[in-house]
């Protein structure tokens, strides 16, 4: 019983692991291409991927009980509802940076991803 | 804990080394081949020249025999006693890929006339920065094209129209995954949650997915219903869905260790991201909020959603947005003079332009669609009445299906309430319906004397039982194919129209454009509220649904000189899908043609443009044709 329970939680962190290392990928690659200059259609995907997943999943990966229900649905939906968020505040303020709104939620997305990933390994010993 | 019956539960439960874990279905041969066979399909697909049901006419028979082999493959995984939660997955999105994916692979450009008027709005906010609440009812709530805006910086793309045309794809895989969340919160058989995803993918013809505020809508709103669903629904006997797995780690961890003291409790984070989600849904879409507070709120009454103030502190955040706004809706759509007028709000678009002479296609095409919803509505109820000894999961989906007629008491929201009450009702009516496909467990059957033994008899029930989700299905799919692209033949927009009417809005001075009629890629630059519309031709317009006279050019030279007191330049614009349009919907070829010939003629009228998919004629500033008079008739102008 205990080990079948340390094999589910083992799993389940390696999951999430794997989530969260997506995400920090995605964000990388992104912010790289954004960088770079380079258009076409990977760096939309990209950004598909991006708008919907990263925030989110910064959010979930540091919120276990979330995370347990659902690691990738409500990272979706929760990406949706900041980005949008924070769009619509800036148009209303008169301080439309799009690119630099990117860079700073790609930033706080990539902390949050890489303590989420650190807090789950203290709570997860030998995952 | 036996993980084998746990039916549909993640096959990681399983080991790498069980026999059961590795034996073959005989979808894993079925599945491939329809994709295959559907990727066969799409690429000989030639759109060029459309029927009158669309893209129907166009598609090969290959096409449908991948979609029957898909439901047949999704059949035999139904029936399975243990079901594969990654193959069903892998169906679900298969269905999703034909129905959605199909249209965005052999049109080059996107869909629907009204999709251009959305990138307009986007590209006006991207190159402003700002919004301008005066110009439509688009900028007042402004969610979705802030996000668009920045998404194309993001991107890299200068127009929406690079992607815009996957949108549905991206929208209806997005659902998914909501959808299997709110189903498992409401403790749907494993069975049934799967029947309900494929339903509603295969009955969502109502095109509302498209890149727009909607279809954002109704992901924020399907992520609100799945976070109430799993921690405020008060209709589990636990107060609270709980999966087996979690059930499992839950008594592993009680056993095993503590779990450190929370400084904000779960539930209040669970509110601030419900807030955060509802709030983006509030300036995201008109109607989306009021519909989700309308289910919350009839869930709170007969007692399955916890805590009751939480529909009306929701519903206070929609109307406290509204109100500034007010004052604009009303003058422009007349909210207060449409509350009450429940039946003339619930017509469908179909019905409310009885004058036209809609071409027989369309009217088949419209009845599929009507007939498509009713029988969702009524295998929903049949659901209902076959799962009634779930009484507290049965009424909260009859409550969230039949709740969001309710909206139509304050307004047709422009004779389209009645799609957008389909729309919201469908998750939970597919989910009520889906019991009607999914076979019954299996119970003891006890022998007839003299007859039967009881193994014979359950065999053939099974049997019978296991014939209704593909037939189902099959009919489903059926009356999808025909409501869903059954008009694109003036629906989809070929490359040289679009190219030509954005060129000219790019570069054009702005004045007023007397449009043929409305089914045009018109308004898709940030110049669009420049270029106020007029139709010609059709109920209400210019010249309504009587022939023209021979000189239309200088009655329309008249009445735009009228419109502009010659201060800016006027324009008249004839597309294709215009004349698509005008040949299904009452305005014989014959009238565009009188129109353009005119206009060719007229020396009031220049030419500004004329491509196969275009022609657009200048009236310039200062141009008063012959005997003008400041008194007429003047069109009204509106950026549509």
């Amino acid at each position: 019983m205990a080990n079948r329970s340390a094999e589910i939680r083992q799993s389940a962190a390696w999951q999430a692991d794997m989530l969260d290392v997506t995400a920090i990928v995605l964000s990388v690659s992104l912010v790289a291409l954004v960088f770079v200059g380079w258009s076409g259609p990977l760096r939309v995907l990209l950004t598909v991927a991006f708008a919907f997943f990263v925030p989110g999943r910064a959010i979930v990966g540091n919120w276990p009980r979330m995370g347990q229900w659902s690691e990738a649905a409500t990272s979706m939906v929760l990406s949706l509802a900041v980005l949008v968020l924070l769009t619509t505040v800036m148009l209303w303020v008169h301080a439309w940076h799009p690119l630099g709104l990117f860079q700073v939620v790609a930033g706080l997305s990539l902390v949050g991803l890489i303590i989420g990933l650190a807090r789950r390994r203290r709570r997860t010993p030998g995952a | 804990m036996n993980v084998v019956q746990n039916q549909g539960d993640r096959t990681g439960f399983l080991s790498s080394g069980n026999s059961v874990y590795k034996q073959w279905h005989i979808s894993d041969v079925l599945l491939p081949i329809s994709l295959v066979m559907w990727a066969v399909a799409v690429a000989r697909t030639d759109t060029k020249v459309l029927g009158p049901y669309g893209l129907l006419s166009v598609l090969p028979l290959v096409f449908y025999a991948a979609i029957a082999l898909l439901i047949v493959s999704v059949a035999t995984e139904l029936t399975r006693q243990r079901l594969s939660r990654w193959r069903m997955s892998a169906h679900a999105t298969a269905l999703v890929v034909m129905l959605y994916g199909t249209a965005p692979i052999v049109y080059s450009q996107g869909r629907y006339s009204w999709l251009y008027k959305t990138v307009g709005v986007v590209q006006y906010m991207g190159a402003h920065g700002r919004i301008n609440q005066q110009i439509d009812i688009y900028q007042n709530w402004p969610g979705f094209f802030a996000f668009a805006a920045w998404f194309d910086k993001v991107a890299g793309v200068t127009s929406p129209l690079t992607y815009a045309k996957w949108a549905q794809l991206v929208v209806e895989l997005a659902v998914l995954p909501l959808l299997y969340l709110i189903y498992e919160a409401l403790s749907l058989p494993v069975r049934q949650r799967w029947a309900a995803l494929l339903l509603y993918s295969a009955a969502n013809w109502v095109g509302q997915d498209y890149f727009s505020p909607q279809s954002l809508g109704t992901i924020l709103s399907l992520g609100c219903m799945a976070i109430v669903m799993r921690w405020m629904y008060a209709g589990n006997s636990w107060g609270r869905y709980v999966s087996g797995r979690q059930h499992a780690e839950d008594k592993f961890r009680a056993y095993t260790e503590k779990q450190p003291a929370e400084q904000v409790s779960h539930l209040t984070l669970v509110f601030i991201a419900l807030i955060i989600v509802y709030s983006a849904l509030t300036y995201t879409h008109e109607i989306s909020p009021y519909i989700v507070v309308t289910q919350l709120g009839a869930l709170a009454i007969v007692g399955l959603f916890r805590p009751r103030w939480l529909p009306i502190a929701l519903g206070a955040v929609a109307i406290i947005y509204f109100i500034p706004r007010f004052s604009y809706v009303n003058s422009h759509w007349g909210v207060l003079a449409a509350i009450g007028s429940f039946f003339s709000n619930a017509a469908p678009p179909s019905l409310a332009d009885s004058s036209a002479s809609i071409s027989s296609s369309q009217v088949i095409v419209q009845h599929c669609a009507d007939v498509l919803s009713v029988l969702i509505w009524v295998l929903s109820l049949v659901g209902a009445w076959l799962r009634r000894r779930s009484r507290r999961t049965v009424a909260a989906l009859v409550i969230l299906a039949y709740s969001p007629l309710i909206v139509l008491l304050a307004g047709a929201y422009g004779d389209e309430g009645i799609l957008r009450v389909y729309l919201f009702s469908l998750p939970w009516s597919a989910a009520l319906a889906a019991a009607v496909l999914t076979p019954t467990p299996r119970l003891p059957v006890k022998p007839r004397r003299g007859g039967e033994d009881g193994e014979s008899r359950r065999i053939r029930r099974f049997r019978a039982e296991a014939l209704r989700a593909p037939v189902v299905l099959a009919v489903v799919v059926a009356l999808f194919l025909v409501a869903f692209f059954g008009s694109d033949q003036w629906n989809t927009m070929s490359d040289s129209e679009v190219a030509s009417v954005t060129s000219f809005e790019q570069t054009a001075p702005g004045g007023p454009v007397l449009a043929a009629n409305g089914n045009a890629p018109l308004n898709d630059t940030a110049r669009y509220n420049l270029f106020p519309v007029a139709e010609i031709f059709g109920s209400g317009a210019v010249f309504g649904t009587k022939k023209p006279p021979s000189d239309i050019a200088l009655e329309l030279a008249d009445q735009a000189a009228r419109s502009t007191s010659g201060d800016q330049p006027a324009y008249v614009m004839v597309t294709s899908s215009m004349i698509a349009y005008g040949q299904n919907y009452g305005t014989p070829t014959s009238y565009f043609t009188i129109l353009l010939n005119s206009l060719a003629r007229s020396k009031y009228w220049k030419l500004v443009t004329r491509s196969p998919g275009a022609v657009i004629y200048e009236l310039p500033p200062k141009t008063f044709p012959k005997g003008f008079s400041e008194n007429g008739p003047t069109p009204y102008f509106v950026v549509p």
